[in-house]
């Protein structure tokens, strides 16, 4: 399995359960070892966490006796930054990504899709290089998905809070399609690149465009 | 003591806002009208599933649904063109409309000794003017609404509503 990802792209992963995507994608942040091969980030092989890079889980992964900006704050303290920066940089992000008005609220009186709001805040206020996300709407209602996708591709065509690389992991191929600039398709047993397809869409995209349609049905076709 | 608000005055979201606008978005690739049975179908969800959102969306003036179809008004149109705080804004001043919204700020206002009005309080004052219903959902939803358009805080800790500062 070879491939290189570039500043400014949304890069999708996409494959059957069990072919390693997830566990690609922690190999590429540094939190497990490769059996065989590298990353390089940078011209430098990778051999632990990568600070320039944070994640956001399909399970939301936040502390339940921890309020909202207590939760975002916490990857921040890792940073080394004095109490007021790290405070106020939680606050931006929050407001950035749509919880304001939540920032004293705890975990289990916010709704799916506003948890996995406070996982992608708390990933964003790291300022990471690269976003990598797995599987992070799987967990939410269709209609909550549907506008977490929209918001996130908001903000990423906006470059403002953007990282410059997002890397995502997805079994749902019309989500990649619809969401990426290139979507990697993996097989399963041995996992390796069954695809490399650049997704030259305009932007915003039409889910009912038939040149989406068959770009689904072409990399569904792969992985099956 | 205030009186029952009338059923026809009660208009309350009953669904999180992330499903509101995710339908709203949906409803939007359909060209902004469509009937709600096949969102449904497409979506594969029952239709059952859709009517909570599908009703907030109509309460906060987003869409309109007419013989099963709903479509898109035109501050739903501006509310899906806004960016994220613009659109709390517009949702703010959508629920600053709804009667109940602005019984709930009016008596958390009025009551505020400094540090907000207990939740007890407050549920006994919806179950005062909307007995039909179940005052704690009722609560939470205004408590997740009111959040939302930044009009009241709640301190989940001290159990207690406080105005938006």
């Amino acid at each position: 399995m070879n491939f290189t990802v570039e500043e400014h792209e949304f890069v999708c992963l996409v494959g059957p359960s069990g072919c390693g995507k997830s566990t690609l994608l922690r190999i590429i942040m540094g939190l497990i070892p490769p059996d065989t091969g590298y990353v390089m980030y940078r011209g430098e092989k990778v051999s632990g966490p990568n600070p320039q890079m944070a994640m956001v889980f399909q399970s939301f992964a936040l502390f339940p006796w921890l309020n909202v900006t207590q939760n975002v704050e916490l990857g921040l303290e890792a940073l080394a930054l004095p109490v007021t920066q790290r405070r106020e940089k939680a606050l931006r992000v929050i407001q950035e990504i749509g919880l304001e008005g939540f920032e004293e609220a705890y975990p289990r009186e916010l709704s799916g899709g506003m948890r996995q709001r406070v996982g992608f805040a708390r990933a964003l206020a790291l300022d990471p290089e690269i976003l990598l996300m797995d599987e992070p709407f799987s967990s939410l209602d269709v209609l909550t998905a549907e506008n977490l996708r929209e918001e996130l591709l908001k903000l990423w065509e906006d470059r403002s809070l953007a990282p410059k690389l997002v890397v995502m992991v997805t079994h749902n191929v019309e989500e990649a399609v619809y969401m990426a600039d290139r979507v990697i398709a993996m097989t399963y047993r041995p996992g390796t690149v069954a695809k490399d397809m650049r997704i030259d869409l305009p932007r915003p995209r039409d889910r009912r465009d038939q040149a989406l349609y068959d770009l689904v049905d072409n990399i569904t076709a792969l992985i099956a | 003591m205030a009186g029952d608000l009338p059923q026809k005055e009660i208009q309350l979201p009953g669904a999180h806002h992330g499903q509101v606008f995710g339908l709203l978005e949906i409803l939007d690739d359909y060209g902004g009208k469509a009937d709600l049975a096949r969102i449904a179908d497409d979506v594969f969800l029952e239709l059952d599933d859709l009517l909570p959102a599908s009703e907030t969306a109509e309460i906060l003036g987003l869409a309109k649904v007419d013989a099963g179809d709903i479509t898109l008004t035109e501050e739903g149109k501006r509310f899906l063109a806004a960016g994220i705080r613009r659109r709390k804004k517009i949702i703010q001043q959508r629920l600053l409309e709804l009667e109940i919204f602005k019984m709930v700020l009016d008596f958390v206002k009025k009551n505020d000794d400094g540090d907000g009005v207990e939740k007890d309080k407050v549920i006994a004052f919806l179950n005062s003017i909307i007995s039909e219903r179940d005052p704690e959902l009722c609560f939470r939803w205004i408590v997740e609404w009111a959040r939302h358009g930044l009009l009241l805080r709640y301190d989940s800790q001290g159990n207690r509503v406080k105005p938006q500062r």
